[in-house]
C-alpha cells in the first residue's frame, strides 16, 4: 500500500465563477480516520465527491485508493463508499427492497452484515422509506454504505440534524464497520464535537482551501491556552513561542499558543507575568484560535 | 445487476402506466358521452347533431388512441424513465455506487418502452373489444381496422426518442415532457422543409429530403446516451453534450442532405422516361426527363452519346436556336433539387457546354411558351390571367412587347416555311351542355422583325382559316393547312389549300405529319389492319406498308426528309383510336406490302427505300420506344435507358444513360 488511501494533489474544480476547491493537498492514510472540518460551503462535499468520482477536478490529481476516480470510476465506487446527510434513498422502496436492491449493484456487498446492520440498528424491514424518521433513514442509509464492505468510507455531515442519541449509534456504527476492520474514513463535518470523538486527523477546509492539517493528539497536546497577571497592562510581543492569540484584560493576559514552540509558562514569566494557569482546550476552541489568527496571517500548519 | 435496474424503473413508471391504462379505459365511455352531449345540444360543438356508435368506435377510437394517447404515454414514460430521478433527488443513488451509467440508460429505455408496449396492448385490446360490442349490422372489417392504429406508431417512436433526448437536458419532467414533442417533432419539420423545398432531389419519387431526417433519430438516441452516461457523473457539461450531438445530428442530416441531393437530382433525371429533342445540325440532343412534367436533363453530344451539361429540373420547354449551337430551356430550377418561384429562359452554349445567360422574366410573369425563330425568341408569358407574347434576344437578354395581350390562352407553333411561329389561339363554342370547348384555332403570325402579332392566317378568299387541333398546321410550303370542319363536319378535320377555294379531298380524319414537299403521312387502323399512308395534297393517298396486330408509332427526322416507324405487337387499341364507321373504306381496299410485328425501319421520302432496324420495342406497352436523335441516329428509349444508334451502322448502342 504504497499509495495513501486519499490523495489530493493540487485539486482545484469550480462551480462557474466560484471555486469550490484551490489547489488543495492531501493526504489520507490507510486505516485512519479524517476529519474534515468546515463551514458549510467550506468545500468539504465537493472534497468528497470529487474523491468518489462523482464530481470530477478542472485541476490537479485525484487518487482514491490508488485509482484515478475518473478513468476508474466504477472501481473507485466499488471499494468506496459515501454516506451523506440527505442520502438519496427511493421512497417508495421498502428497507427490505432497497437493501436488496443496492445488494444487487455491489460485488462486494455482504448480505450477512447488511442483515445483522438491519437487525442492530432495530430496523423494520417491511416499512416503507417515505414512512421513515430521518434519524432511520441516516441509519438506512448507513447500511447500504457499510454492508458493501468499503476499503474507503466517506462521510459527508451524515449525522446533521439527528438527536444526539442517534448520532453517537450511527458513528459507533460506521467506525466498528469501517476503521475497525482498518479501512479509512473520511468525515466530513461542521460538528466539531464529533470529529473530534473519532477523527485521528483533523483539516480545516474555508474558503476552498485548507486552513489547518493536523493530528488531533498530538494538537491537543499542543496548543494551550494559558492566563497571567502581570503589574502593569501586558503588552505581548514576538518573546511568546508559538504564540496564536492574545487578549489583554486589564492586567489579565490571556494567550493560547503552541507549546511545542517552548516553555510557555516561562516566557510568560520572562514578561513579569504571575499566578500563571496552563489549561488544555477543546478542539472546537483550538479551530476557532488558529482559524481567527490564520484569517491575519498565513494557513497554520500545526 | 441489470434485471433489477429494469425492476426499479418499472416500479417507478407504474403510475404513468397505470394512468394510460385508466385512460384508455375512460376515453370510450367519454367519446359517448361526449358524442350523445352534442346530440343533445348540450356541447357547443361544430354541427355534430347525429352519431353512429359503429363509426365512433371502430374508427374514430383508434384514431384518439393512436394519435392522442399512445404519444402522450410514450412523452411522458419517457419523460418519468430519464428525468423522474433527477426530479426526486434520488439521481446520486446509482451514480454513487458501480454501476455503468450506460447500463442505467439501457434499463430505462426497456421499462419506458415496455410501458409504453403494455398502454399500447391494452388500448387496442380495450378497442377491440368496444368494437365489437358495437358492431351492430355493420361486419367489422378487422384487417382495416388494425391499420387504423398504423400512424400512431411512427408518432410513438419520435415521441419517446425526443422526450428521451429532452429529459437529458430538461430536469423537470413535465417540461422534458413539453421539450420532448418538439424534439420529436424536429424530425418531421426538417422533413417537410426539406421534402417540400426540395422536391426534385428525390429517389423513386420520394423527396430524399424527406427520408433523410430520419437519420437524426439515431443521433437524438446517441444524444441522449451520451448526455446521461458520458462525461462527469454529476452532470457537469451534459446538457451541452446532449445538446451538440442533436444539434451535429441535425447538422450531418443537412450536409448528407447537401451532398446527396445533386446525385438524386440527377438520379431522379436518369429514372424514368424520357424524350430526346435533337438539334437542327443533329450535333447535338437534350434527353430530358418526361415523367410528371419534371423535365432537367442533359445536353448530349451526339456522335460520341456523352452526357455534357446537366440541366436541373423543373424544365417545362426547351428550344433549340436555329443554327443548332444554343438551346434555349424554360426552367425555375433551385439548387439542390429546390425551385424558384418564377421561371426563366436559359440559354445553353451547346459548344462550350456552359449557360451563356440566364434571362428573367419582368414582372414575375411566367413562361408559358417559347419557340426560337431566327429573328429572335417568341415567349408567351402569363401574369394575373393575363397572356402576352414577346421577342426575347438571345444574344442581349433584352424584352421587346408585342403588345398583344388575351385573356385567352394561347400557344405557340413553328409551322410552315422558314421556321415561322404562330401564335396559336383557341376558338370557343358551346356543346350540347353549354360548356365551353374549343372548336378551332386560329394561327396569328408573328413579325420578330417589328416585333407584332399579326391578323390571323386567312385563305384566298380572305376568310380566316380556322386550323384544326394542335398537331399539323401548315405545310412546309406554307400553301396547305389542316384545318377544322364545318357544321357537323366538326369532328371531320379536313385538308385546305390556302391559295385555292376551300377543301380539298382527303379520305382520313387523322392527323398526319407534313413531310417535304408538302407530302402528308399517317397510320390508320382498321380492325387488326395498320396502314401507312402517303398522301400528295390533291392525289390519292399510297399504303407504305401495312401490319396485322400492330400497334404503329412514326417520327419524322428534323429535315422531315426520312420517317422513323416501329411496329409492335398490338396489346389493345388505344382509346383514341377511330372506330370502323370513322373510315373510308377505300383506305384500306388493295393490297399493301405486308410488314413484320415486331418490326423498326427508316422510310426514305426521297427514293421510298425502306431500311430495317433491329426491333428495339417489342409489344405495345413494354415502355420502349424510339425516336430521332440526329439526321442519321435514333434513340432508342426504355426506363432509365436511353441509347443513341447510327442508321447506318446499327448494332452498336451508345448509351446515354443506363443500363
Amino acid at each position: 500500500m504504497s499509495e495513501p488511501a486519499l490523495l489530493f494533489d493540487g485539486v482545484t474544480r469550480r462551480f462557474g465563477r466560484t471555486v469550490a476547491l484551490d489547489g488543495v493537498r492531501l493526504e489520507v492514510a490507510h486505516g485512519t480516520v479524517l476529519g474534515l472540518i468546515g463551514r458549510n460551503g467550506a468545500g468539504k462535499t465537493t472534497a468528497l465527491r470529487l474523491a468518489l468520482g462523482h464530481l470530477w477536478p478542472d485541476g490537479g490529481r485525484i487518487r482514491t485508493l490508488g485509482l484515478d476516480p475518473v478513468r476508474q470510476h466504477r472501481q473507485v465506487t466499488t471499494r468506496v463508499a459515501l454516506l451523506s446527510e440527505e442520502s438519496a434513498l427511493y421512497p417508495w422502496m421498502t428497507i427490505e427492497e432497497i437493501v436488496r436492491f443496492a445488494g444487487a449493484l455491489h460485488p462486494r456487498w455482504d448480505t450477512d452484515l447488511a442483515a445483522k446492520l438491519v437487525k442492530d440498528l432495530d430496523l423494520q424491514p417491511k416499512q416503507c422509506i417515505k414512512e421513515l424518521s430521518r434519524g432511520t433513514r441516516a441509519k438506512v442509509a448507513l447500511v447500504l454504505a457499510v454492508a458493501a464492505r468499503p476499503e474507503l468510507l466517506l462521510l459527508d455531515d451524515p449525522t446533521a440534524g439527528l438527536d444526539p442519541l442517534v448520532r453517537r449509534e450511527v458513528l459507533e456504527g460506521i467506525l466498528g464497520a469501517v476503521s475497525g476492520e482498518g479501512g479509512s474514513v473520511v468525515y466530513a463535518s461542521h460538528l466539531v464535537h464529533d470529529v473530534e470523538r473519532v477523527a485521528d486527523r483533523v483539516v480545516v477546509l474555508d474558503g476552498g482551501a485548507i486552513r489547518l492539517d493536523a493530528g488531533l493528539d498530538d494538537l491537543k497536546a499542543r496548543i494551550r491556552r494559558a492566563r497571567a497577571v502581570f503589574d502593569q497592562e501586558p503588552r505581548p510581543d514576538g518573546t511568546i513561542p508559538g504564540l496564536i492569540a492574545a487578549e489583554a484584560d486589564g492586567r489579565v493576559l490571556t494567550v493560547t499558543a503552541d507549546a511545542q514552540n517552548g516553555s510557555l509558562e516561562a516566557a510568560l514569566r520572562a514578561l513579569g507575568g504571575r499566578d500563571i494557569v496552563i489549561e488544555p482546550l477543546p478542539l472546537e476552541e483550538i479551530l476557532v484560535a488558529l482559524l481567527r489568527e490564520g484569517r491575519k496571517k498565513e494557513a497554520p500548519r500545526v | 445487476m441489470f434485471s433489477h435496474l429494469v425492476w426499479k424503473e418499472w416500479r417507478q413508471l407504474g403510475l404513468v402506466r397505470w394512468g394510460g391504462i385508466a385512460l384508455a379505459a375512460i376515453l370510450p365511455m367519454a367519446f359517448v358521452a361526449g358524442a350523445e352531449m352534442s346530440k343533445r345540444g348540450w356541447l357547443p360543438t361544430a354541427g355534430l347533431r347525429t352519431y353512429q356508435p359503429h363509426d365512433l368506435m371502430s374508427e374514430v377510437l383508434p384514431y384518439a388512441y393512436a394519435l392522442a394517447v399512445w404519444p402522450l404515454i410514450a412523452l411522458m414514460s419517457a419523460a418519468q424513465a430519464f428525468a423522474g430521478d433527477r426530479a426526486a433527488g434520488t439521481e446520486s443513488f446509482l451514480l454513487e455506487r458501480p454501476v455503468p451509467r450506460t447500463t442505467t440508460w439501457a434499463a430505462r429505455a426497456v421499462a419506458s418502452i415496455a410501458s409504453i408496449l403494455v398502454v399500447l396492448a391494452v388500448s387496442v385490446l380495450i378497442a377491440a373489444i368496444v368494437a365489437w360490442m358495437a358492431e351492430g349490422t355493420q361486419p367489422m372489417v378487422w384487417k382495416r381496422w388494425m391499420l387504423l392504429w398504423a400512424p400512431g406508431l411512427p408518432i410513438v417512436l419520435l415521441g419517446w426518442i425526443g422526450c428521451a433526448v429532452a429529459s437529458t437536458v430538461i430536469p423537470s419532467p413535465l417540461g422534458a415532457v413539453l421539450a420532448g414533442a418538439v424534439v420529436g417533432g424536429s424530425p418531421v419539420l426538417v422533413g417537410a422543409w426539406l421534402g417540400i423545398g426540395f422536391p426534385y432531389a428525390e429517389v423513386r419519387g420520394t423527396p430524399i429530403g424527406a427520408g433523410l431526417p430520419v437519420l437524426m433519430l439515431p443521433g437524438f438516441v446517441l444524444a441522449s446516451w451520451s448526455a446521461a452516461s458520458r462525461g462527469e457523473p454529476a452532470g457537469r457539461g451534459r446538457v451541452k453534450r446532449g445538446l451538440t450531438i442533436a444539434l451535429a445530428g441535425l447538422a450531418s442530416v443537412i450536409l448528407l442532405f447537401v451532398i446527396t441531393a445533386p446525385i438524386a437530382v440527377r438520379a431522379g433525371v436518369a429514372s424514368g422516361t424520357h424524350g430526346v429533342v435533337p438539334s437542327p445540325a443533329g450535333r447535338f440532343a437534350f434527353v430530358g426527363n418526361n415523367w410528371e412534367g419534371r423535365g432537367g436533363g442533359w445536353l448530349v453530344d451526339v456522335a460520341a452519346g456523352d452526357r455534357r451539361f446537366f440541366l436541373p429540373p423543373p424544365i417545362s420547354d426547351v428550344t433549340w436556336g436555329p443554327d443548332g449551337t444554343r438551346l434555349a430551356v424554360v426552367t425555375w430550377s433551385g439548387p439542390l433539387g429546390g425551385a424558384h418561384d418564377h421561371s426563366r429562359i436559359e440559354i445553353v452554349n451547346a459548344d462550350r457546354a456552359a449557360i451563356e445567360r440566364t434571362i428573367s422574366v419582368r414582372d414575375d410573369a411566367w413562361i408559358a411558351d417559347l419557340e426560337w425563330a431566327p429573328g429572335g425568341i417568341v415567349v408567351v408569358t402569363m401574369l394575373d390571367k393575363e397572356f402576352t407574347a414577346a421577342i426575347v434576344d438571345p444574344d442581349s437578354g433584352s424584352w421587346r412587347p408585342t403588345g398583344y395581350r388575351s385573356k385567352t390562352p394561347f400557344g405557340l407553333v413553328t409551322s410552315g416555311p422558314a421556321g415561322r411561329v404562330y401564335a396559336r389561339v383557341p376558338n370557343y363554342e358551346k356543346d350540347d351542355k353549354g360548356e365551353k370547348i374549343v372548336r378551332s384555332f386560329s394561327f396569328l403570325a408573328l413579325d420578330l422583325a417589328h416585333a407584332k402579332v399579326t391578323s390571323p392566317v386567312v385563305d384566298a378568299a380572305g376568310r380566316t382559316i380556322q386550323f384544326a387541333g394542335v398537331f399539323s398546321g401548315i405545310s412546309p410550303s406554307g400553301r396547305y393547312a389542316r384545318i377544322s370542319g364545318r357544321g357537323e363536319e366538326l369532328d371531320h378535320p379536313g385538308l385546305a389549300d390556302l391559295t385555292g377555294d376551300g377543301y380539298l379531298p382527303h379520305l382520313s380524319g387523322v392527323p398526319w405529319h407534313w413531310l417535304e414537299g408538302d407530302r402528308m403521312m399517317w397510320r390508320e387502323t382498321l380492325g387488326d389492319r395498320t396502314r401507312l399512308f402517303l398522301e400528295t395534297p390533291g392525289q390519292a393517298p399510297t399504303v407504305v406498308r401495312e401490319w396485322r396486330n400492330a400497334s404503329v408509332s412514326i417520327a419524322l427526322s428534323t429535315d422531315r426528309k426520312s420517317v422513323l416507324v416501329s411496329a409492335v405487337t398490338f396489346v389493345k387499341p388505344p382509346a383514341w383510336a377511330p372506330d370502323a364507321a370513322q373510315h373510308d373504306p377505300r383506305l384500306f381496299e388493295g393490297e399493301a406490302p405486308q410488314g413484320r410485328v415486331p418490326e423498326e425501319g427508316i422510310y426514305r421520302l426521297g427514293d421510298g427505300a425502306w431500311t430495317a432496324l433491329p426491333p428495339f420495342s417489342e409489344r405495345q406497352y413494354d415502355g420502349k420506344s424510339s425516336d430521332w436523335a440526329g439526321p442519321k441516329t435514333v434513340a432508342h428509349i426504355a426506363a432509365g435507358v436511353v441509347a443513341f444508334e447510327d442508321i447506318d451502322a446499327p448494332g452498336k448502342p451508345r448509351f446515354v444513360l443506363g443500363p
